[in-house]
């Protein structure tokens, strides 16, 4: 078992094959070998990782991703989630960030993938103006930025 | 704190997040998502971003990856020439017709011989485009005409707003020719061979040359 601990000081204790999907994890506890002492993850509340820990419980016992993924390779901006990932992201908006956050944190490329794709998803096809309504996001353009980036979208405002 | 800002305070990579969702989208919604604010304008707009956005933009259609200069080219050209097909759809859509630009354009002749690599695309309802690999230029068709414009020397336009793409040649389609396309019902069938192109569109049981 691996004792994890979250930033509001609460204590995990996981399955060593569960949270090793976790690559910061995995690797830290190649480099440090077995010990007692718990992981302190300062960035990660108690509420995140129970939900990160879903993830990985659900993913128990499949092979961890290839590590040797070319980064300079171009994905396919395939927006496809499986179901029970959709499902699993079915959450508030700040939940959806935060577990972005962690599974970026805690080195989850698939979960992370996941994240991302759902964020998209939401944005594809949207105005600025619709995107600001969804995410609550404050215009903070002085008024000539604004002029200006009008006038330079003008053709793409048909959207 | 909005929650969409987590992604923007980030200690050790800020705004790579936002890189990593701006790969997933298509140059049009990168565009209105660095149109919202400022630290997403500065998390968007920049060359590591639209670099991929032109890659993909290339790769979508099919063009010789060489054609730009990437490494070489500032987040202001590689926005640019990741924007020309959008841009390009746009200006279009603005004119209502493939032909409305071309009037002056000569009428092309037939080629003959041998020709290499077939591409296809399916017709949308509004008609088809075709951007010919390397990216100067574009065949366009709808039931009135088939058009061949020259979008300019690629990547090389300063302003977003600048040169307008050129009717060089087109083929004009007497009425009655082609019915109007519902979605998916026609080919227009491209071959390349060094610089000839040779375009076969089909509709119903017509067969145009």
């Amino acid at each position: 078992m691996v004792l994890l601990l979250t930033s509001d000081n609460e204590m995990f204790s996981v399955a060593e094959d569960v949270i090793k999907r976790s690559a910061y994890i995995k690797n830290m506890l190649e480099d440090v070998g077995e010990s007692d002492l718990p992981i302190p993850l300062p960035n990660v509340e108690s509420n995140v990782l129970v939900k990160i820990l879903e993830y990985c419980e659900h993913y128990r016992g499949e092979p961890l991703p290839a590590s040797d993924v070319d980064p300079a390779e171009i994905g396919d901006r395939s927006l496809d989630i499986a179901d029970w990932d959709q499902k699993y992201m079915a959450v508030d908006q700040e939940m959806l960030f935060e577990i972005i956050l962690a599974a970026n944190y805690l080195d989850i490329k698939s979960l992370l993938d996941v994240g991302c794709k759902t964020v998209a998803k939401m944005m594809k096809g949207k105005s600025s103006e619709e995107i600001r309504t969804l995410f609550n996001i404050a215009n903070d353009f002085t008024p000539e930025e604004e002029a200006q980036i009008r006038k330079e979208n003008a053709w793409a405002e048909c959207r | 704190m909005p929650s969409w800002q987590f992604l923007s305070v980030t200690d050790e990579t800020p705004n790579d997040l936002w890189m990593e969702i701006a790969a997933l989208l298509e140059p049009l919604d990168i565009l209105a998502l660095q149109s919202t604010c400022r630290a997403l304008n500065q998390a968007l707009y920049r060359k590591s971003v639209w670099a991929v956005a032109l890659r993909q933009v290339c790769r979508e259609h099919c063009l010789f990856l060489p054609t730009y200069p990437i490494e070489k080219m500032d987040t202001r050209q590689l926005f640019i020439a990741a924007m020309g097909p959008d841009r390009f759809k746009s200006l279009i859509e603005g004119a209502g017709s493939f032909a409305a630009h071309a009037d002056d354009a000569p009428a092309l002749n037939p080629a003959h011989g041998p020709f290499a690599s077939h591409q296809v695309a399916v017709l949308g309802k509004r008609g088809a485009s075709y951007l010919v690999p390397g990216g100067r230029f574009l065949l366009t068709f709808d039931c009135k005409a088939l058009t061949l414009w020259d979008l300019g020397l690629v990547g090389s336009a300063k302003d977003i707003n600048g040169p307008q793409p050129r009717g060089m040649a087109h083929v004009d389609f007497p009425p009655g020719t082609f019915v109007e396309f519902e979605t998916g019902y026609s080919l227009l069938d491209v071959a390349m061979r060094q610089d000839s192109l040779r375009v076969v569109v089909s509709g119903g049981s017509e067969r145009v040359t």
